[in-house]
């Protein structure tokens, strides 16, 4: 099986600041992985590499054998831990342009997601509440069937109910021929549905296994790890 | 129906203990299809290639049996489930008795005590 | 691809700019309104001067806002091209299944079109104004453009010739116009090489750019004289046929015009999008 993400030695540097460090690793289809590390770990600078939105200064990625471009967009589903969407625009626009720019789109998916949550999609984004901004954001991106899809942080700032949300939303969508990426630091919500668990640490890998393995190995739960070796 | 799980250990163990104390306690009765992997990851809230693993694990140890693509069945074999009832209870047995003799108690006084519950104080 | 990214910049500036064509024309309706009242009213409460001045500022608001949304049109494009590749909204922006040539020649598209929709309804609002409040005026601007138009086509006649200078004239135009807007989103895209100070590399490079074309054009002049005075010949020649065919003088320039300022904004295009592939650095 080809793998679908490869990270090859990508290192970062801001000036004098080294944000990544010789990152390499592999994601095989069909595996949820889970980016962990505090802030200012290099978790997004190594999203935003793999999504083309700051690039390299070595190394390469590779997403299906290509770099990163117009292919790989195609099958990189991407959710940013911003708003980023034009606020004047309704769902139902929304959903239209997805529709337009993406082959892969369903929007019958996104308006039954939508419905679930009693969202109305003439309303604009910016008559939404925050919470279900972001909720329309997550169900742009899980709507899309893609190969990899990458979600920074996304149930950081939100109610206990809508993390349990989206995380039936990221499991019943599962597919095993493609492969979440979750950057997140609240690892207790979301270990469970983790495969893998990958640990950064000053732009580095410090720890790269099965989140079973680790549980095994390390007698403790991948929260509990997490603590123990990011202690201050 | 919560499935209750330990992030300390294992998920895909633990998994697996609660899908057979369901098939035990008759949840899922003998030759019972299973709900699906995905239907079962979504409910315990985890992946489902951990769901799989553990489906896979109790298929191995011949619990339940796969029928080609239309999913899992609790085996037929009732004494396997028995099997499995066994093996439970003395678990529970074991940890019971452990927990007594920590308090003090010996051997007799656990016996006496156990019978006294059963005789008054047990739940119909 | 490039129709989708054309038709959703459209859409996602669509609110801004009628919004300022709505301005445009409420002012101008004021003015007009209120100047022709002026007009009706007697002498002597004309004299006191409230009714002059309340006309005056209509009427100069009104022409500063036709002004205004002619010359700034592009300067707005570049900054909502800025914001769609440089703010939160690059992060759609950038993950969208297109080039960034793609990308640029759709944004400068649209941009051409709002710039060209500001730029007829100034005109016309500025036009129609000053025809109806000044008609002496407006007649004799009137005139001396037709005199202009004859002195640069030598003809009154509606010559197939004349029809395809004007064609050509107009397109010279529009392209001059794209060009602009392809040199804003390109300083722009250049300021991206810097990470902390995105907005004053692109004023910079802006003002490289001017230099730059200053210092061009001063050589092409020194040139072209060098080569007169070399060869005086060559120039009696050139305007002997000139004088031979005086309509075809708005034609060769606009040609000439239209030409480069193609070639230009093709450069342009390129290089933004070569500078948003390799430097990008979204925050």
């Amino acid at each position: 099986m080809e793998q679908l993400l490869v990270s090859n030695h990508i290192s970062k540097h801001y000036g004098a600041k080294l944000a990544l460090n010789d990152v390499s690793f592999q994601i095989m289809p069909g595996r949820i992985v889970g980016l962990l590390g505090p802030n200012g770990s290099g978790k997004t600078t190594l999203i935003k590499i793999i999504n083309s939105l700051i690039s390299p200064s070595s190394g390469e990625i590779y997403i299906n054998g290509n770099k990163p471009g117009v292919e790989s967009k195609k099958v990189v589903s991407y959710l940013p831990d911003k708003t980023y969407l034009n606020e004047w625009m309704t769902v139902e626009g929304l959903i239209k342009m997805y529709a337009d720019f993406y082959e892969n789109f369903n929007p019958e998916r996104a308006y039954d997601l939508l419905s679930r949550l009693n969202i109305d999609p003439k309303m604009s984004l910016k008559k939404l509440s925050k919470g279900n901004q972001e909720k329309v954001q997550l169900i742009l991106v899980m709507s899309r069937k893609a190969d990899l899809y990458v979600l920074d942080e996304p149930i950081a700032g939100v109610d206990p109910a809508a993390r349990d949300y989206i995380l039936e939303t990221i499991i019943s969508n599962y597919d095993r021929n493609a492969s979440i990426l979750i950057s997140t630091h609240l690892i207790s919500d979301i270990e469970n549905i983790l495969d893998d668990a990958l640990f950064l640490r000053e732009g580095q890998i410090v720890l790269y296994d099965s989140t079973d393995n680790l549980r095994t190995t390390h007698q403790k739960s991948i929260d509990a790890l997490f603590r123990e070796v990011f202690r201050c | 129906m919560a499935w209750k799980i330990d992030q300390n250990r294992p998920i895909y163990i633990q998994l697996m203990e609660i899908l057979e104390s369901r098939i035990i306690s008759g949840v899922y009765k003998s030759g019972e299809k299973l709900p699906s992997v995905r239907t079962l990851a979504t409910e315990a809230s985890v992946n489902p290639n951990t769901m799989q693993k553990a489906m896979s694990e109790l298929d191995r140890k011949g619990v339940i049996h796969s029928n080609r693509t239309s999913g899992y069945f609790v085996t037929e074999n009732l004494e396997i489930i028995n099997t499995l009832r066994e093996e439970a209870s003395k678990n529970i047995i074991e940890v019971f008795f452990m927990n007594m003799s920590s308090l003090g108690f010996s051997d007799d006084e656990i016996k006496t005590r156990l019978r006294h519950y059963i005789d008054n104080y047990k739940k119909v | 691809m490039l129709k989708k990214v054309f038709k959703y910049d459209i859409y996602g500036n669509m609110k801004l700019f009628s919004m300022l064509y709505l301005i445009v024309g409420v002012l101008f309706i004021i003015s007009l309104v209120l100047n022709q009242v002026n007009k009706l009213i007697p002498e002597d409460i004309q004299a006191i001067g409230l009714t002059n001045f309340v006309c005056g500022l209509s009427m100069f608001l009104m022409y500063f806002s036709c002004m205004l949304l002619v010359g700034a049109s592009s300067l707005l494009c570049a900054v909502l091209f800025y914001k769609s590749v440089a703010t939160n909204e690059g992060y759609l922006t950038h993950t969208l299944p297109v080039t960034k040539k793609t990308l640029v020649l759709g944004k400068s598209l649209a941009g051409l079109v709002y710039c060209f929709i500001s730029l007829i309804i100034g005109f016309a609002c500025a036009a129609i104004h000053t025809a109806v409040v000044f008609p002496d005026t407006f007649n004799s601007l009137l005139r001396n453009l037709k005199d202009s138009f004859y002195i640069a086509t030598h003809s009154d006649e509606f010559t197939p010739l004349l029809v395809i200078s004007v064609i050509i004239f107009i397109l010279a135009f529009v392209a001059q116009v794209f060009f602009n807007i392809n040199l804003y989103y390109c300083c722009v895209s250049f300021g991206q090489i810097n990470n902390s100070h995105k907005i004053i590399m692109s004023i910079v490079a802006y003002i490289v750019y001017t230099m730059v074309i200053q210092f061009l054009s001063g050589l092409i002049s020194f040139g072209f004289s060098l080569a007169i005075s070399i060869n005086p010949e060559r120039l009696q020649n050139f305007q002997a046929y000139m004088d031979a065919h005086p309509d075809l003088i708005m034609l060769i320039i606009s040609l000439v015009v239209l030409l480069f300022n193609i070639g230009f904004s093709a450069l342009a295009i390129h290089i933004s999008s070569k500078t948003l592939e390799k430097k990008l650095n979204l925050q």
